[in-house]
């Protein structure tokens, strides 16, 4: 097979070479989430050329995305274009040959095996611990690669996960699908540059799985911090005993969810219930969200507006949407404020 | 707040059931697990048996025709879809009252759609029936009346056999929607002149979701719209025309059927009496208790209610963010919003937020009521 001029480039490093080439070129890829580190990763993937690439986001391009989210441009965010469309939209005409596959959903219990089906790997561009423990179980489940990564303010970590070859992402992170935290890049931020730091990093990663090369992928858990400048990567050890990965117990794969919604009758609301476990530190989110929003609260709630929403937090994690009747929009903005 | 988790929403289902309930469930699914009439053996005759006996508690109970005429349902909402869709043709003209169910009202408006009248009397402003108005409609050509016995917003009994009296006169059919009023107060089907009555087997009969119950009266000829198998005449084309059979096809929900049995004994030995008299005396309580706390506005009978159901509203705070902290912060279970009853909300003038509502089971008693007060109370001074 004759290696197109396209990927001549990346066919003469060694490391990749012809056969690595015509890997790639046979691989299906996934991207969950296509904000600030999807959306670079997506981009760099499609560029070197993979076979087929499934593109996954619920979320809909806004002004705050242009920033760090290399593949969108200001039409798509006048228009609020799913990010999946305006990502393959973009992505087509980088490169057209690359089959996309593309799907404005959640990801969660009921069609997680589905879109991975078939993957040569799993890429991570989420904003929720929930959702990656969840893609861990799966990926554990049908022994299919996946990359973690993460990034806010000026620092990102990431970590690569072969089933069979390295730990897994619940013995990095023990339980850690009930942990909520109100630092998210809507509530502290995030320099546009750590996303494209992390999203290389991981594109770089999917490159060695994908040309077959998974005994070489990193070991540990890189941490990125730019402002500073110091990357540390810390061993990962295999958890003793480890549920998923070790005793194979997929708890999340086989439980409805973690956010319930319910819309109030006649009201233009949503109430979002996070799962009985999911603990949240309402002092901390309290005074994290008071830096960016007048926020009124009392003994038992705080309550601000964002934009044409209002949103109530209860002191248990159970919140009140108002202003939506899309149980995706409130899940969407619970994510992004309350806790990822 | 210390204490255990206060259950004040048995209008949606009534929680605790009685001891009883729970083993004859459990009994029967372990010891007449069979399917009930449709074999000789004698474990499928034990099944028929239990259905037997409850077709024949629940005609003795509600004074019906007789048992046969006693069909068991998935729940209230399927037996007024049985009835009202089974019954009703196009051109025929029905009335309603101002606060029904949607479980009454979407089935009449899809009807409309298929060319039947439906017209809705005023409400007063003591959430009664305004009996003149309905009149005035009945009088302009009435089929069938299709009413709530108790309003599961506001508590408040219709006076039925004042609506039956002016139903029959016209040679209309009464349709009572009993969902709050079964096992709850009185109902005699012969007394009070109600032609079909509707109930679910989990609210105020105690018994388990999944069971309701549809009682007919004489010759009244309502189409099925389910048929299959019934364990008799499987040698016909079509469904027999004999009820229960008529309207009954599929096999019985045997366990559900067995737990309704039990919950309806336990209310005969404790006496319908007694069990009105304990909820309508806790209802008065709340009312009582309410009233002395700033910005609440209560949309129930203010001195002498008849059921468990106290609806209201706080000046101070949203309803469901009222209802909420009640649940996580004081361990109170009301339920907030419309109760799937727009129409109702909108003749109180409650729409689209609703109500909070306390509704009350045999098993509450008054320290629950004083936990509702107190923590209303408190929830009025925040903002």
């Amino acid at each position: 097979m004759i290696i197109p001029e396209r990927y001549a480039r990346q066919a003469l490093v060694s490391e990749i070479g012809e056969a690595g080439q015509q890997a790639i070129r046979q691989s299906r890829v996934v991207v969950i989430g296509l904000g600030a580190l999807g959306s670079n990763i997506a981009n760099i993937l499609a560029r070197a050329g993979v076979g087929s690439l499934c593109l996954v986001d619920r979320d809909f391009v806004d002004w705050t995305n242009l920033q760090r989210q290399g593949l969108y441009e200001e039409e798509d965010a006048a228009n609020s274009l799913p990010k999946a469309v305006a990502a393959k939209n973009r992505l087509a005409r980088i490169n057209s040959e690359v089959d996309y596959e593309v799907m404005v959903d959640d990801v969660n219990s009921g069609n997680v095996e589905k879109i991975i089906s078939g993957a040569t790997v799993v890429l991570d561009g989420l904003d929720n611990f929930y959702t990656r423990a969840l893609i861990n179980e799966a990926c554990v489940k049908m022994r299919i690669p996946w990359i973690y990564g993460g990034c806010i303010a000026t620092y990102g970590s990431t970590a690569t996960f072969v089933p069979g070859i390295t730990p897994c992402f619940n013995c990095l992170f023990p339980g850690v699908s009930g942990h909520t935290s109100p630092f998210t890049c809507d509530t502290v931020g995030v320099l546009g540059p750590i996303a494209f730091m992390v999203a290389a990093w991981e594109a770089s990663e999917a490159l060695k799985i994908l040309v077959g090369k998974q005994d070489q992928v990193s070991r540990g858990l890189t941490f990125i911090e730019l402002w500073h400048n110091s990357v540390t990567i810390a061993p990962v050890e295999r958890l003793q005993g480890c549920p998923v990965c070790e005793k194979q117990e997929f708890n999340l794969l086989n439980r409805s969810g973690d956010l319930m919604t319910t819309s109030l009758c006649g009201r233009k609301a949503v109430q979002v219930v996070p799962a009985g476990s999911t603990k949240i530190n309402f002092e901390l989110t309290l005074e994290t969200l008071s830096k960016i929003f007048q926020v009124e609260h009392n003994a038992y709630l705080l309550r601000f507006r964002c934009g044409e929403y209002e949103i109530v937090l209860f002191r248990d994690g159970r919140a009140i949407v108002f202003g939506t009747e899309d149980p995706q929009v409130a899940r969407s903005l619970y994510g992004r404020y309350i806790g990822g | 707040m210390d204490g255990p988790f206060v259950y004040l929403d048995n209008a949606a289902t009534t929680w605790p059931k009685p001891e009883p309930v729970y083993k004859a469930v459990d009994e029967t699914m372990r010891e007449f697990g069979a399917n009930p009439g449709r074999s000789s053996h004698h474990m499928s005759q034990q099944a028929e048996r239990i259905i037997a006996d409850a077709r024949h508690a629940v005609a003795r109970f509600f004074n019906a025709p007789s048992p046969e005429h006693v069909v068991f349902t998935l729940n209230c909402t399927d037996s007024l879809n049985i009835a009202l869709k089974g019954l009703i043709k196009p051109g025929d003209r029905v009335v309603t009252g101002p606060y029904e169910h949607n479980s009454v009202m979407r089935p009449l408006r899809s009807l409309q759609r298929s060319g039947v009248s439906v017209a809705v009397a005023r409400g007063t402003g003591d959430f009664q029936i305004d009996l003149d108005h309905f009149r005035e409609l009945c009088h302009a050509g009435i089929d069938f009346a299709v009413i709530s016995h108790a309003s599961n917003v506001t508590g408040c009994l219709s006076s039925v056999r004042e609506i039956a009296g002016i139903v029959h006169e016209q040679g209309g059919i009464l349709i009572l929607d009993a969902a709050q009023s079964a096992g709850v107060v009185e109902v005699d089907m012969d007394r009070m002149g109600i032609d079909i009555l509707a109930a679910p087997g989990h609210k105020g009969l105690l018994g388990p979701m999944g069971v309701g119950i549809l009682i007919l009266g004489r010759d009244i000829p309502v189409d099925p719209f389910r048929e299959g198998g019934t364990g008799i005449k499987s040698e016909g084309d079509y469904q027999p025309e004999e009820l229960p059979w008529r309207l009954e096809g599929g096999t019985a929900n045997l366990p559900g059927i067995a737990g309704l049995l039990a919950g309806i004994r336990f209310i005969e030995s404790v006496g319908i009496g007694s069990i009105a008299s304990h909820e309508a005396e806790l209802a008065r309580q709340l009312v009582e208790g309410l009233k002395g706390v700033d910005g609440v506005r209560l949309f129930c009978d203010p001195v002498d209610p008849k059921t468990g159901v106290v609806s209201f509203t706080l000046d101070a705070m949203d309803v469901a963010l009222a209802g909420t902290i009640l649940d996580q912060a004081f361990k109170i279970g009301v339920r907030t919003g419309l109760h799937c009853a727009p129409a109702a909300h909108k003749a109180l003038g409650t729409f689209p937020s609703g109500t909070l509502r306390a509704s009350f089971g045999y098993f509450n008693d008054e320290s629950h009521v004083e936990r509702l007060v107190a923590a209303v109370r408190q929830l009025s001074k925040t903002c």
